[in-house]
């Protein structure tokens, strides 16, 4: 199978992981409240995740496409008997400046994706009029006619529209069948059946339309269950999830949120759990990154990867974790191999397992050798490219522009300078730099006892290492806190506030895919008070307003 | 495109003439495509070349002799970037110097515009401003489908703005994987199938099919016309799913009777067998995933199987290692930031040789796309005897910025040293002989900047299409003949 399911990562992070420096601007640029920036580029960025209102607020009806991941999870849960048994592709997603792929202005169907979709449905056609035909429609084995395409549109129509087909959208696909069936035969009619449903715009978007009342969109029954399948699932609502809603069981903020948290502990809204969370922070990105110094690196990054995700399983979803303890987990789940790379003591067994780290081996997410990894250049570590993740990720500082001149970011130069004093000569004393790697280079300094493989150092080319620093505030012209390693810049962070309003920003864009900001305000409050979990949190978005209802701007 | 219907009876008569004198089907096929290709005139190619991050100027510009255009070295300038080039293909290049990217075009962000002249006025125009870039103009022209192809196009999560080079209407995103480029170009060929008489039944089924989607949309756009923000996104949708109905097979007449053999496509065929799709973003594959690509791109287009075809090595800064050809460093931060002298160590010396090494990977760029991609295009054309495929070729290498120092998006005077300072421009190289609508073995030079539009009208109009290209003033007039 040829489609790519390839772990997404942070490209407003990314977009900066070529950072040398950056311009003389200093000012934190914020856009005004709740409404779209587009960041000095003219590109449309999102919301200010950062932004609080107080009270939530609602936005406007539009149609979300599916993303190229969600496409391939609703085929292959539709379509169980062909799962394996197609292959086609769907390009890369347009990410958003927040790093997420379901951002519902960038989401469109251009020329590309309109081609692919058809091939796309084309694959899965040709592979359900084959031999499945008989298991998918049974009717198919004694009575090839248009009674029994009409149970196909009954059945798969549905769930691909997640609603019934009208008797007009019925009569047309009917028709198609029929064109097809007359010329062909009975299954190449099923076929192209399937190849127009697949890339039919009620299936490619998902409506978050309603109807109108008294000024308001109030969202149908079959969105309110679409909604939860793909905002907590990443696929397609199970015909369980829409006869529920139909019922009208799912009627109440209540029952949604309820309804959210059971999703979000399955095996799909453990996935798009995850996926968040590689949006967000960029570690899966080491899996494909290189690095030429150390050779073993290579068979190890995947590995890292895997820590990092039986880390954020148990720390999330096992111990129902928030922000505080996403940063301050003693804890990792290195594989035995992984455990020597770091210089752990030697693990039993041969599987990954729950491992206290050492004491001064860092603590929490920032820790994680995966993130570490991939935020470093080839042969060095990057204070500045870590000290931003912090920034943007953490504290919602958004970086300023990269200005045209930038000065070189000369070679490391090992057993003379640590990185450290490298990035300290080159961007403090330039003023052309300082104005900007001030506000970023010296938390990334509280990295610098881990090499850009993630491993711990004492020294780097002889030279004894330091990460004693502080997080600037805003305006680099006084400290938010001092530390003098990663655990106290992490237990830091985890005692401000600014992470906790930022990370809340960030969970809900990721939920509504939308450009306005403070939709998830309701328990906001309660997550920036450490109250609440990251799962509880993502479950009480589906109680907002902005879940039922949507109004014109 | 599907085959005329007089071309179709050529190839029909000559296969049954062969049946009848005893050759086998699958001879008598050979040698009807064979008479098809020389009925048909020789089609015109494209390739579109990306290097990323733009050249130091003082070893990338020609050095031109005597004030005489004509007579210039592309191996006499320090690294010499387009060295490669000198021996077999000067004849065929031409430089311009003297372009500018659309008002608002700044740093590597320029890439998205860079292609389209499409301008957002003081800054770049927003993601749902409609754009097409040249490549896909000059296969729209030809009613063809382009072959895009990248090796590191993207960031592996998707595509951000540093990838987005290409558009049709929207951003494209090329195809990462050689070896299922390779299969859809060449899929069937060789094969000894016969051609079908009559027009292919399917075309009327699939009409009908994408007209139900267009009514889909049509009922959308009709049932939300309130929703004045998701009408652009219907209205795109739409566009696209028309113009799926309207599109050609992808393919003039193939000129080759098998599928070629490529050394780079079978080794990648062999290192990825058995491998997740991620193997296809591994920064270690870098450099075969490349060779592959230009090797498919070269033989797509000698073949006539494509006849416009665009390569896209990596994404603007992308922050690969490239010790691999010899010169350690990411090339982006480390190497390509080349502010000339920067030393804030004295007591270690001074680096004169940091510009010399970003010029080698650039030069490393050219080399792979002369090797790969333009050595197959040195030989006979199959559909024009006497000619070579290049002389029917326009290959056209660009960059989002002039050079990485000042990552200007026009020309700008820089000092690489203690020597006298130097022009930056767009590298903006022409090579092939576009079928004779080209004049070639020159350096243009502008003494003020056009609009790089300019050169894509051009290559349009001596590709024998037309071009749109908002920041155009006009084609340049010293290329064409």
């Amino acid at each position: 199978m040829m489609r790519l399911n390839g772990r997404l990562c942070v490209a407003g992070l990314a977009g900066l992981l070529g950072l040398a420096a950056c311009g003389a601007s200093t000012e934190t640029k914020k856009p005004p409240n709740g409404d779209m920036t587009t960041g000095g580029s003219g590109i449309v960025t999102g919301p200010d995740p950062v932004t609080l209102c107080g009270s939530s607020k609602v936005g406007a009806p539009r149609l979300r496409r599916l993303s190229r991941d969600e496409i391939f999870h609703t085929l292959d849960d539709i379509f169980p008997e062909v799962k394996g048994a197609w292959s086609a592709k769907l390009s890369a997603d347009a990410i958003s400046k927040h790093g997420f792929d379901n951002d519902s202005t960038l989401l469109v169907v251009g020329k590309q994706l309109a081609a692919e979709l058809d091939t796309l449905g084309t694959a899965v056609g040709t592979a359900l009029s084959g031999a499945p035909l008989a298991t998918a429609l049974p009717c198919s084995t004694t009575t090839k006619d248009a009674a029994c395409a009409q149970q196909f549109l009954d059945k798969y129509g549905k769930r691909l529209f997640r609603r019934a087909l009208t008797p007009d959208e019925s009569a047309r696909y009917v028709a198609l069948f029929q064109q097809v069936s007359t010329a062909k035969d009975f299954a190449t009619g099923i076929s192209f059946v399937t190849r127009a449903l697949v890339q039919s715009p009620h299936a490619v978007y998902r409506r978050e339309v309603g109807t109108l009342v008294a000024g308001t969109y109030e969202l149908s029954p079959a969105e309110l269950a679409t909604e939860l399948a793909y905002d907590f699932t990443g696929t397609a609502p199970t015909p369980e999830l829409l006869a529920a809603a139909e019922a009208g069981q799912l009627a109440t903020p209540e029952a949604l949120e309820a309804k959210a948290r059971e999703l979000l502990i399955t095996d799909n809204g453990l996935r798009v759990v995850e996926k968040f969370f590689d949006s967000w922070l960029g570690y899966g990105r080491t899996s494909s990154v290189s690095k030429p110094g150390v050779p073993e690196f290579d068979g190890l990054r995947d590995q890292m990867v895997g820590e990092t995700r039986r880390f954020l399983g148990q720390v999330v979803v096992t111990e129902n974790g928030g922000l505080n303890e996403l940063l301050t987990a003693s804890f990792t789940y290195p594989t035995p191999s992984l455990a020597s790379f770091y210089g752990f003591p030697a693990a039993a067994g041969s599987e990954a397992t729950k491992t206290e780290r050492p004491a001064g081996r860092g603590i929490g997410i920032l820790a994680q050798g995966s993130l570490l990894a991939a935020l470093a250049g080839p042969n060095a570590s990057s204070p500045t490219k870590r000290g931003v993740l912090v920034m943007d990720r953490l504290l919602c500082r958004v970086p300023p522009p990269v200005p045209p001149s930038v000065p070189t970011l000369s070679p490391p130069q090992p057993g003379t300078f640590t990185t450290r004093q490298h990035y300290e000569e080159i961007h403090a004393k330039d003023p052309a730099c300082k104005a900007c790697h001030s506000r970023f280079d010296p938390i990334g300094f509280g990295f610098e006892h881990y090499d850009e493989v993630g491993r711990y150092r004492e020294q780097e080319g002889g030279l004894p290492v330091s990460s004693v620093s502080y997080v600037p505030t805003d305006d680099a012209t006084a400290h938010l806190f001092d530390f003098t390693n990663l655990e106290e810049l992490a237990r830091g962070l985890a005692q401000q506030k600014l992470p906790y309003e930022c990370t809340s920003g960030f969970l809900s864009t990721y939920v509504y895919g939308a450009p306005e900001a403070c939709l998830g305000e309701a328990k906001r409050g309660t997550f920036i008070e450490q109250k609440l979990s990251f799962l509880d949190y993502l479950a009480s978005l589906a109680a907002e307003p902005h879940f039922r209802q949507r109004v014109q701007p | 495109m599907g085959h005329s219907n007089a071309s179709l009876r050529v190839r029909r008569r000559v296969f049954l003439s062969a049946l009848g004198l005893g050759l086998t089907a699958a001879a008598a096929a050979r040698l009807s495509r064979v008479a098809l290709a020389q009925a048909t005139p020789a089609s015109k190619r494209f390739l579109l070349f990306y290097m990323p991050h733009g050249a130091p100027p003082e070893h990338f510009r020609p050095q031109v002799m005597a004030d005489d255009p004509t007579a210039f070295s592309l191996n006499e300038s320090g690294v010499s970037i387009l060295g490669p080039l000198q021996a077999d293909l000067k004849s065929y290049t031409t430089v311009v110097q003297g372009l500018k990217y659309p008002k608002g075009a700044m740093t590597h962000e320029a890439i998205v515009v860079a292609l389209s002249g499409v301008s957002g006025g003081e800054s770049l125009p927003a993601d749902d401003v409609p754009r097409v870039t040249l490549e896909h103009q000059i296969a729209a022209g030809l009613n063809v489908k382009p072959l895009i192809l990248g090796a590191c196009a993207h960031r592996p999560f998707g595509l951000d703005k540093d990838g987005k080079l290409m558009w049709d209407g929207t951003p494209v995103v090329p195809e990462k994987n050689p070896l299922a480029a390779y299969d859809s170009v060449f899929a069937g060929l060789g094969q000894g199938t016969t051609p079908a008489p009559g027009p292919d039944p399917n075309i009327a089924l699939t009409d009908a099919l994408h007209s139900l989607t267009e009514a889909e949309l049509q009922g959308l756009q009709q049932e939300l016309k309130a929703l004045t923000g998701e009408q652009t996104k219907l209205k795109t949708h739409l566009e696209a799913v028309q113009a799926l109905k309207a599109s050609g097979s992808g393919a003039g007449v193939v000129s080759c009777d098998k599928a070629p053999t490529l050394a780079a496509v079978d080794a990648l065929r062999a290192a990825a067998a058995g491998q997740p799709d991620e193997f296809f973003l591994k920064e270690e594959n870098f450099p075969k995933l490349l060779a592959a690509q230009l090797q498919l791109a070269g033989a797509a287009l000698r073949c006539n199987a494509r006849q416009v075809v665009a390569v896209q090595p990596m994404y603007t800064n992308c922050e690969f290692d490239f010790g691999f050809m010899g010169t350690s460093g990411a090339h982006h931060s480390v190497l390509s930031h080349t502010q000339p002298q920067q030393n804030p160590y004295p007591q270690v010396g001074l680096d004169v040789k940091v510009r010399e090494k970003f010029a080698s990977c650039q030069r490393w760029f050219i080399e792979q796309l002369l090797t790969h991609a333009l050595t197959p295009l040195l030989e006979p054309d199959p559909a024009d005897p006497g000619k070579k495929v290049i002389d029917n070729t326009i290959v056209y290498v660009m960059s989002e910025i002039g050079e990485g120092a000042y990552h200007p998006t026009a020309t700008t005077k820089i000092q690489p040293g203690p020597s006298e300072p130097v022009l930056s421009y767009l590298p903006s190289v022409i090579i092939g002989g576009g079928g004779g609508a080209l004049k070639s073995g020159q350096v243009v030079t502008f003494a003020q900047d056009r609009p790089a539009g300019d050169v894509y009208l051009s290559l349009c109009q001596a590709m024998g299409v037309t071009g749109t290209f908002p920041d155009a003033t006009g084609a340049v007039k010293e290329v064409l003949v």
